[in-house]
């Protein structure tokens, strides 16, 4: 646990010259005024999650950048450590992301005069979730990647797994659709649907772990 | 324990070079030279070391314990000054103290400020902004400040003026009046080592050739120069390595093969520069 908390503070400071006023002013005023003009709050937080994908996987980049990969090592830490340091990192990147993004997405309903009801906090907040999901998704996708190819090779190889989940999606509406529509998915009961979409997250979570540490530990420096 | 290092039959491939069998040690409290032509295999030695590089045959030891473990904290008492500092390009001195702090347990701060100071470091400079010589000295000041018992030096003086190798070369020396403190000093600038290293490491083409110390490994040879019409007289199985000028030719050989010439050639001590060079030439 010491080497992980060691590893999300190196990693933090790491891409720290990255995290400047500058680009939080950039994504800040986008997100806000995207929000604004589209009048659809929600968009601040899929402008942030995805600075937090983009963020998280600096650490990557500054390794192929610097070798501080190397670093780690000289420090002693194991590749069992930093794997799980980088995985926490980003989901502590996710999760102020979605904070940072609701305080927004309450700013811009302020602006708009658009309180939320209690009905309506429900489903936002199963929206939030779900944008919390996808994006980490993401990350968990890019992670094993990133660990065997590093950033630059990586990033172009991530674009693979997602065509398939895009592709794979596709086949299954095709072949699926019609049976889908018929199903009447509404009419499914919700904890059935998070429980679904629980378990097929853990299963890529716990896949995407397995394969970085196993990449890690291979990777030469 | 006499020996901080041990290496015992190292072989790692790659597609285009192999480590072979290589086996030497590193005495505790001298410095030893670990010299041979670039590709020779001194990087991967030394990244092997590190459990940088960790697919290989072989048993390393560090202070008799094989490294070969999910335990990797004896690299905390290893200092390391590569070609490549390892630090992120934008860190600020101040960033590279805060990772350093996190990063080593015996860190000392107070310590690392007085050898910025020493070493003129400029404080306000990122890490991408200093020269060589001050990134090789940030790298020094950072492993003096960790209190580590061992440095590793890949190939630390080259590219740098002469005025800061000599003030390299005097760090190292008080650096090793602590009979606690080691130094494996990787280079193919060889001056550097003929001034200050006790023993040597020769390797080339991933083999190990020589291990000892230095004055054996000065001794061990001798270059050898006749006319041009001599060079036949000399056993071509005793050259080392030769080469002919326009009137006349020079061999290196074995002191031992000394009497396998006749008297009248020159006898001289080589350099370590030479015998690298001679080794490298070969019997042409």
């Amino acid at each position: 646990m010491k080497n992980i908390k060691k590893i999300i503070i190196l990693d933090f400071l790491a891409i720290q010259s990255y995290l400047t006023f500058k680009n939080f002013a950039i994504y800040f005023v986008f997100a806000m005024l995207y929000g604004l003009i589209s009048k659809t709050p929600i968009t601040v937080l899929y402008t942030l999650s995805f600075a937090a994908v983009l963020y998280s996987s600096y650490p990557y980049f500054v390794g192929d950048e610097s070798g501080i990969d190397a670093l780690y090592k000289i420090f002693g830490i194991q590749a069992k450590s930093v794997v799980f340091g980088r995985y926490i990192f980003m989901y502590l990147m996710n999760l102020c992301a979605i904070l940072m993004g609701i305080i927004m997405f309450l700013m811009i309903n302020l602006a708009l005069k658009q309180p939320v009801q209690l009905e309506g906090w429900i489903s936002l907040s199963a929206g939030f979730l779900s944008i919390f999901l996808v994006s980490t998704g993401i990350s968990l996708l890019q992670f094993p990647l990133f660990f065997k190819f590093g950033y630059a090779k990586g990033k172009i190889l991530t674009i693979m797994p997602m065509m398939l989940v895009v592709i794979l999606t596709a086949i299954v509406m095709g072949y699926f659709g019609d049976y889908l529509k018929k199903m009447n998915l509404e009419a499914i009961d919700p904890i059935s649907i998070i429980s679904f979409v629980g378990v097929v997250y853990l299963i890529v979570l716990v896949v995407s772990i397995r394969s970085s540490i196993f990449f890690y530990l291979k990777k030469e420096l | 324990m006499n020996n901080r290092i041990e290496i015992k039959k190292l072989t790692k491939h790659y597609e285009t070079f192999f480590l072979d069998d290589v086996s030497f040690k590193v005495p505790k409290g001298y410095i030893t030279g670990f010299i041979g032509p670039n590709g020779s295999g001194k990087t991967t030695t030394i990244k092997s070391i590190l459990s940088l590089i960790h697919q290989y045959k072989g048993t390393i030891l560090y202070n008799g314990q094989d490294i070969c473990g999910e335990n990797k904290s004896y690299v905390e008492d290893i200092g390391i000054v590569m070609d490549s500092t390892f630090l992120a390009k934008d860190w600020t001195i101040k960033n590279v103290e805060r990772a350093m702090s996190v990063g080593y347990s015996n860190w000392d701060q107070h310590q690392f400020e007085d050898y910025l100071k020493v070493f003129e470091i400029d404080q306000t400079l990122k890490v991408k902004e200093l020269s060589r010589g001050m990134n090789t000295k940030l790298m020094l000041a950072i492993a003096f400040s960790h209190q580590a018992k061992t440095l590793i030096l890949d190939e630390p003086t080259s590219g740098l003026d002469p005025i800061i190798r000599d003030e390299f070369r005097e760090i190292l020396q008080a650096y090793v009046e602590d009979e606690e403190h080691t130094v494996l000093f990787s280079t193919h600038i060889t001056q550097d080592l003929e001034a200050i290293a006790d023993y040597i490491v020769f390797i080339q083409g991933g083999k190990i050739y020589f291990t000892g110390s230095v004055d054996d490994f000065l001794n061990r040879y001798v270059i050898v120069k006749a006319g041009l019409d001599e060079a036949d007289t000399i056993e071509a199985s005793a050259i080392i390595g030769s080469r002919q000028y326009h009137t006349r030719f020079e061999a290196m050989i074995l002191r031992e093969d000394l009497p396998k010439i006749s008297d009248h050639w020159i006898v001289e001590k080589p350099t370590i520069d030479q015998i690298m060079v001679f080794h490298k030439r070969g019997n042409n």
